[in-house]
């Protein structure tokens, strides 16, 4: 079956439980480093690219480039959810169009497969 | 082996007030009524940090004189974070930023700051958490997650929690939660709103619009069908008492403050038939209380800038991520937060680049590239002092055990005592030429 190596998706960022007890055990934690290097994809996204619980993607904005293992979230198809934290925020809009808050949500990306 | 009951957890902004935990020694060894997180904040240890200035161990009134000269010499200092901190730090914050002509601003900006600036517009009809155990038969989320942000929040509040006139819990409440993802709490929900990513706003119009009589001309409404949004309209205003809590779905997303806007004028809209109220779904333990001690202190909740000698209010002005992004402070004091970890990457990398100072008992990311880190007693374990609810109630934290370490007040307030000093050295100086 062939994949499409590559899709357009919108970014939300938000917390998890396990991103909250990373940041009560400290950024150093296991746990805080683990779940903020997790993108949720649905399961038709994930089908589309190929890819598997724990596989490697590379999620792209207008505002940065990260790399992220994946696990299946319940989403609506073209949503994608990462955990609050330093890798999601490689990729947030920094401008706050006056408002004084930045783009944590609804942020236009691009999902790509990594090679394994 | 102590017991104590009834301890405020700070975690969050629910303040769940009646933890019980066992203390051997100087060591919290049980945790009892807590959630995960408040297990973690309560048994992580304490004092494992030591003051740091350019990396190096150095006494703590070594590390003081080095942030109290930083902040002498800026220009246009930023003192930031505050959520995580007690009452009387806040308020010790607004007087160094006074003292200092800083711009001073809370994690509010980039969490319900808009929220903030909708109530400014439109008022806000609220009730405590009490309220809504007691009477709240109707019970909206939108934009929040409180199953995985705010554990407890179902079962001490708002949906499992049975009060005077909710006597069956959740039997006795209508649960509408509106979303972009079914989220655990969207599980729990009797009406699921699965909105368009930026939609909100186009669906709370629709609802304002039904409320008003109007007809409703489309078939779906940011995401929403027009037989959702009638049934959901009917429910809403069939409501003995309905509470409007909302996230960061709405702040954070396209609209900000007009999102919120929206929703506080449905809710007074509701007020025309039934009662109805709303209430912020704030995440940090004292969040509420930085916007609340800001504002009896300066007239405003954040984001506000001192270098006139007078407070100035200025979303999107004197708001962090802006001051840093556009690089305009020369120096930051960071106390009980992180910004690295948490704002865009440009504004916390920038931070990098001028002289940050950080106050927290926790080594954080920020800490890794600040040129002073000083620990703190955490506030509620190892200090006491006052965190204000997201209903706006004030709680005691108490101090349950002994840290080597002051509170963030006292350090505050030494380092203003210090640069109070240098001020009027550099006056009496300029006097002697």
């Amino acid at each position: 079956m062939a994949f499409i190596p590559e899709i357009h998706a919108i970014l939300i960022t938000g917390r998890t439980l396990r991103q909250g007890v990373g940041v009560a055990d400290g950024k150093d934690s296991d746990v805080y480093k683990k779940e903020t290097s997790l993108v949720e994809l649905s399961s038709s996204t994930m089908e589309m690219l190929g890819l598997k619980h724990g596989d490697s993607v590379e999620i792209s904005t207008d505002f940065g480039v990260g790399r992220f293992l994946c696990r299946k979230g319940d989403l609506p198809e073209g949503i994608i959810f990462i955990p609050y934290g330093p890798p999601a925020n490689r990729l947030t809009r920094d401008a706050t169009e006056g408002s004084g808050m930045p783009g944590f949500k609804g942020i236009p990306c691009k999902v790509r497969r990594r090679k394994t | 082996m102590r017991r104590l009951e009834n301890i405020v957890c700070s975690f969050c902004g629910s303040l769940c007030d009646d933890i019980v935990l066992e203390i051997e020694g100087n060591t919290i060894s049980k945790v009892r009524g807590g959630c995960a997180i408040s297990r973690s904040k309560f048994l992580s240890p304490i004092d494992n940090e030591v003051p740091l200035v350019d990396g190096k161990e150095v006494d703590f009134s070594e590390a003081l004189d080095a942030a109290v000269e930083i902040l002498a010499k800026a220009r246009h200092p930023l003192i930031y974070g505050l959520s995580s901190a007690g009452s009387e730090a806040q308020a010790a914050a607004v007087k160094l930023g006074e003292t200092l002509g800083a711009s001073i601003d809370s994690t509010s900006s980039v969490c319900h700051g808009p929220g903030t600036v909708a109530k400014q517009l439109v008022g806000l009809s609220t009730c405590t958490l009490g309220e809504v155990k007691n009477r709240a038969d109707v019970v909206v989320f939108w934009g929040c997650n409180p199953v995985e942000a705010h554990p407890r929040h179902f079962s001490r509040y708002s949906v499992q929690a049975k009060g005077l006139n909710t006597e069956g819990g959740r039997r006795d409440r209508r649960i509408i939660v509106a979303d972009v993802r079914r989220t655990a709490t969207a599980k729990a929900a009797d009406i699921f709103l699965q909105v368009e990513p930026n939609g909100d706003f186009q669906v709370l119009t629709a609802l304002r619009a039904v409320l008003s009589g109007n007809e409703l001309r489309g078939d779906t409404f940011g995401g929403i069908s027009r037989d959702e949004i009638l049934n959901t309209s009917s429910v809403l205003q069939d409501a003995e008492y309905g509470v409007f809590f909302f996230g960061m779905g709405l702040t954070m997303t396209r609209g900000t403050h007009y999102n919120v806007q929206q929703a506080l004028s449905l809710v007074h809209d509701l007020n025309e038939k039934t009662a109805f109220t709303v209430i912020p779904m704030r995440g940090h333990g004292n969040v509420a209380g930085a916007e609340t001690v800001l504002t009896w202190q300066t007239g405003y909740p954040f984001g506000i800038n001192f270098s006139r000698g007078y407070p100035r209010y200025g979303p999107g002005e004197f708001t962090v991520t802006d001051l840093l992004c556009r690089e305009e402070v020369d120096a930051a004091l960071v106390v009980a937060s992180d910004p690295a970890a948490t704002l865009p990457a440009r504004a916390g990398e920038y931070l990098g680049k001028i002289p940050t100072i950080v106050i927290d008992p926790n080594y954080s990311a920020t800490a890794k590239f600040a040129r002073v880190f000083l620990p703190s007693a955490p506030i509620g374990v190892a200090a006491s002092g006052t965190a204000y609810r997201m209903d706006q109630v004030p709680l005691p934290l108490k101090k349950v055990i002994d840290s080597k370490y002051p509170t963030d007040c006292d350090i505050l307030l030494a380092i203003d005592k210090g640069v109070v000093e240098c001020f009027a050295y550099k006056v009496a100086l300029s006097m002697t030429h």
